[in-house]
């Protein structure tokens, strides 16, 4: 393998994460709205406030006596390497991470107190001492070993994203070192990513295959202890009184499970539920849970129009820039209902510039890419100029979940006379059109993003034959952009990879093979209860520790 | 004055009552009778364009420029409503009339020609009825990317076997009587005796049982869509608006609600007609 590529197994498995997250994100958020502004985001909101304490420690020392929690979609288990998708919302109250990432996107200490990078392919990282599982005995670098090992799918794991690790050692009871096949810039965040959960090595292996379902769940150092699991209604967590941060603020935690956003409002306007962290379509939330409020913040994730760039007429650079200039991003973000975070204009969330530049530096370096604001006069310009100045048309295929806006951007196209009817299709077929190469013009949410530029390369990539692959849905494929990704990785240098993913970000905007659209909006809703620091990466955080009574 | 010289006027006035439809009956071809020309003029009576977005202008309530308030996507809830009308009775009506006369003539044949050709019909009709419709019809159409007329498509097929298995049971009842035993005899072919002489005399059952199958057909149609197997999305379509706007029940209840009771007074119309239209005509072959 060439030592500037990843392998396929890799990409797949970071495409796969982005997906579960994005079915559970999306059946939290569902395909809402937005105004330029979420949902209020004035930064006094609770939401938008930074956590104050130390590492462990409640944002709020009021305490709780029960709490109850709503949650869309089910946990049918809790073994991290088998369903990453239960790392969110619930578990990652009870298993906890290494690391945490703050609104920035830079690393703060967890369960490690210490990490460095040796090399430009060792990371160690050094075990806060005194952590103790719920049954008493010490966390070790043995138990963070077990568990991450476990993840890579040569282990039976699903995560494909420890594909990446080359080996994981446990040279002393608190240091654990991680060896990657080549140097890789985004594996820096991983260690605070939810599907990096730690649990405890000696109930693992006493539950053998059971582990992780009711019956065995799953031990952790968290600050809530899991008690109880019922796939199809809901979960049971109790405070850990031995927790290494002190005695948790909310005595016991009831996770119910809901299969959509309307019975979800509905239980909370019966005051059923306290606080559902992750819903879809705000303003339809209130409307129905009546009490309660919302707060959305805007994440990272990108949510995008996708054109064919290799099918007639989309490989025709002006049909794509007509169709750039004729989305009204203001119309499509008002049809979502509040669940999109704010315009984008750009395949790589300014958010994932933070962790490369001071904001002035960021700014300066997207000044110089280009952007297509919403103009219909320019994009019949554009069109009179290509291959079909006298419109085509041409399916817009998507999933269930875009129907709404799929029929404002269809709308929208066929202002400059090219009839994109909306065709929507079951998920899976979704999924396989785009395993299959099928060329089709399409609208996409990721769901949860990681903090690292590198993120929308999963829109960019390419085998080692230069054929697209993972969710590069408009087979775009120029062997500079494959460059651009392989030198961001193994740059290490931020100045330098700041340079580096803006000529990536110049090259795309240029090409055009994707219309970035909004922001994808995070949302919770509660009538007495907020959330501090909730943002993108909310679910990579015991958050239970962020509520605070309102 | 003998007692028949007095009641023979009641009598005659009771008979000119009962062929008059009752209030209900005359409210739901009077709905009905809306209801059709709101399918065939509907797009041109919309006061606004039913496709017309105005996103920025979503979810307002009823008012006197919007008359039912607007959608998610800011479009005019009652111009939609009118447009929706028309998909809301062609697919039906293509199903009831389609089913009507292949289920027609397959139960005719079956019953009339009894032996292999009754046995090869019927347990080919016990086959498909043994077949959860609607599951079957949510499967293929998932499969296949749903669609308006894939799912009136699958419906018909599917429908026929229950219409053939009535009138089946209906020309098994004619058969043994006098009037076919006395077109044998004069020699009248099959295919005339079956259609002019048995199918006029169980008219009755096949006309109740298509009104049946439209009204069934009509929820199924909205089910489907509602599911997003029926009408494509944006189609202004009863079963589409009822799914699409189900989360305005709080913002804008009136554009959930008012699809819903459409397809319900459709339903119920039809029904309610159909049961009318039996009696008529039963009570007409009566006395014949």
């Amino acid at each position: 393998m060439s030592g500037s590529t990843r392998n396929r197994g890799w990409r797949r498995a970071r495409v796969v994460s982005c997906l579960l997250g994005a079915a559970v994100l999306a059946a939290c958020a569902g395909n809402g709205p937005a105004d330029d502004d979420p949902a209020s985001g004035d930064g006094e909101h609770p939401g938008a406030t930074a956590r104050d304490v130390n590492a462990g420690k409640p944002v709020s020392g009021e305490h709780v006596a029960h709490l109850t929690v709503g949650i869309s979609g089910q946990v049918p288990l809790v073994d991290p390497a088998q369903n990453i998708m239960s790392g969110m919302s619930v578990n990652i109250n009870a298993l906890e991470l290494l690391l945490q990432v703050d609104a920035e996107g830079n690393l703060e200490p967890w369960l490690a107190s210490e990490w460095k990078q040796v090399s430009d392919t060792v990371y160690e990282y050094t075990l806060r001492e005194g952590v103790t599982f719920w049954d008493g005995t010490e966390l070790t670098s043995e138990d963070v070993k077990y568990s991450w090992d476990r993840m890579a799918p040569s282990s039976g794991g699903t995560s494909t994203i420890f594909a990446a690790v080359a080996g994981i050692e446990a040279p002393d009871k608190y240091t654990v070192r991680v060896t990657l096949h080549q140097p890789d810039a985004s594996w820096q965040y991983v260690p605070a990513m939810f599907y990096a959960a730690v649990y405890q090595k000696a109930h693992a292996e006493q539950a053998g295959e059971e582990f992780g379902h009711p019956a065995t769940l799953a031990v952790g150092t968290g600050p809530w202890k899991l008690d109880s699991l019922n796939p199809t209604s809901g979960m049971e967590l109790s405070a850990y009184e031995g927790y290494w941060g002190g005695k948790p603020p909310i005595d016991r935690v009831s996770v119910k499970f809901f299969t959509d956003n309307n019975s979800m409002a509905l239980a909370m306007r019966a005051g059923e539920i306290d606080i559902a962290p992750g819903i879809a379509e705000p303003e339809g939330f209130v409307a129905a849970a009546g009490t309660a409020s919302t707060y959305t913040t805007a994440t990272c994730a990108t949510a995008l129009v996708s054109m064919p760039t290799q099918t007639e007429p989309w490989d025709d650079i002006h049909v794509r820039r007509a169709v750039a200039h004729a989305i009204n991003r203001d119309d499509i973000i008002a049809a979502t209902q509040g669940q999109a975070g704010a315009p984008l204009h750009t395949l790589i969330s300014p958010q994932l510039f933070e962790s490369l530049g001071s904001s002035d530096e960021v700014e300066a370096a997207l000044e110089e890419v280009e952007t297509y604001p919403f103009d219909v006069e320019a994009a019949k310009a554009e069109l009179a100029q290509s291959s079909v100045p006298d419109g085509f048309s041409y399916d817009l295929t998507i999933p269930g979940a875009s129907s709404a806006v799929a029929q404002v951007i269809s709308a929208q196209l066929a202002q400059i006379g090219i009839d994109a009817p909306v065709k929507v299709v079951p998920d899976t077929a979704w999924f396989g059109m785009i395993s299959e190469d099928e060329p089709m013009l399409t609208f996409t949410e990721t769901g949860a993003c990681t903090p690292d530029p590198d993120w929308d390369s999963l829109f960019l990539d390419t085998d080692d034959a230069g054929e697209p692959i993972g969710l590069n849905l408009a087979h775009y494929t120029p062997p500079e952009v494959k460059e651009l990704l392989n030198e961001g990785l193994l740059e290490q240098d931020p100045a330098e990879r700041l340079r580096i993913y803006t000529e990536l970000s110049k090259r795309v905007a240029e090409d055009v093979p994707y219309v970035p659209v909004y922001a994808e909006g995070n949302t919770y809703a509660s009538a007495d209860y907020d959330i501090v620091e909730y943002d993108s990466f909310w679910m990579n955080f015991p958050w239970l520790l962020n509520v605070v009574p309102r | 004055m003998t007692e028949a010289a007095v009641t023979a006027p009641r009598q005659l006035t009771r008979r000119r009552m009962k062929s008059r439809p009752p209030l209900l009956i005359g409210l739901c071809l009077g709905f009905m009778a809306l209801v059709l020309l709101v399918a065939v003029f509907g797009e041109a009576l919309a006061p606004q364009d039913p496709s017309q977005q105005d996103v920025l202008g979503s979810l307002a309530p009823p008012s006197a420029e919007h008359w039912l308030g607007t959608d998610g996507l800011g479009r005019d809830v009652f111009s939609r409503m009118l447009a929706g009308a028309r998909s809301a009775i062609m697919g039906p009506l293509v199903i009831a009339v389609v089913a009507m006369v292949c289920g027609n003539l397959l139960g005719l044949l079956a019953g009339y020609r009894a032996g292999l050709v009754d046995s090869l019909l019927m347990r080919w009709v016990d086959l498909m009825v043994a077949i959860p419709s609607l599951l079957i019809i949510i499967v293929v159409a998932g499969a296949l990317g749903g669609g308006y007329w894939l799912a009136v498509a699958l419906l018909t097929i599917l429908t026929i076997p229950t219409d053939a298995r009535v009138m089946r049971a209906a020309t098994l009842e004619q058969v043994p009587r006098p009037y076919v035993e006395a077109a044998k005899t004069l020699g009248v072919s099959n295919g005339r005796i079956m259609v002019r002489h048995i199918w006029p005399n169980i008219a009755a059952t096949a006309v109740a049982n298509s009104v049946i199958i439209f009204a069934g057909s009509l929820v199924a149609i909205a089910g489907l869509s509602f599911l997003g197997l029926g009408a494509a999305p944006g189609t202004p379509d009863w079963g589409q608006m009822l799914s699409e706007n189900q989360p305005l029940l709080f913002t804008n209840p009136v554009a959930s609600i008012a699809p819903g009771i459409a397809i319900a007074l459709t339903a119920t119309a039809v029904n309610l007609i159909g049961d009318w239209v039996y009696e008529k005509m039963s009570r007409r072959g009566a006395a014949r």
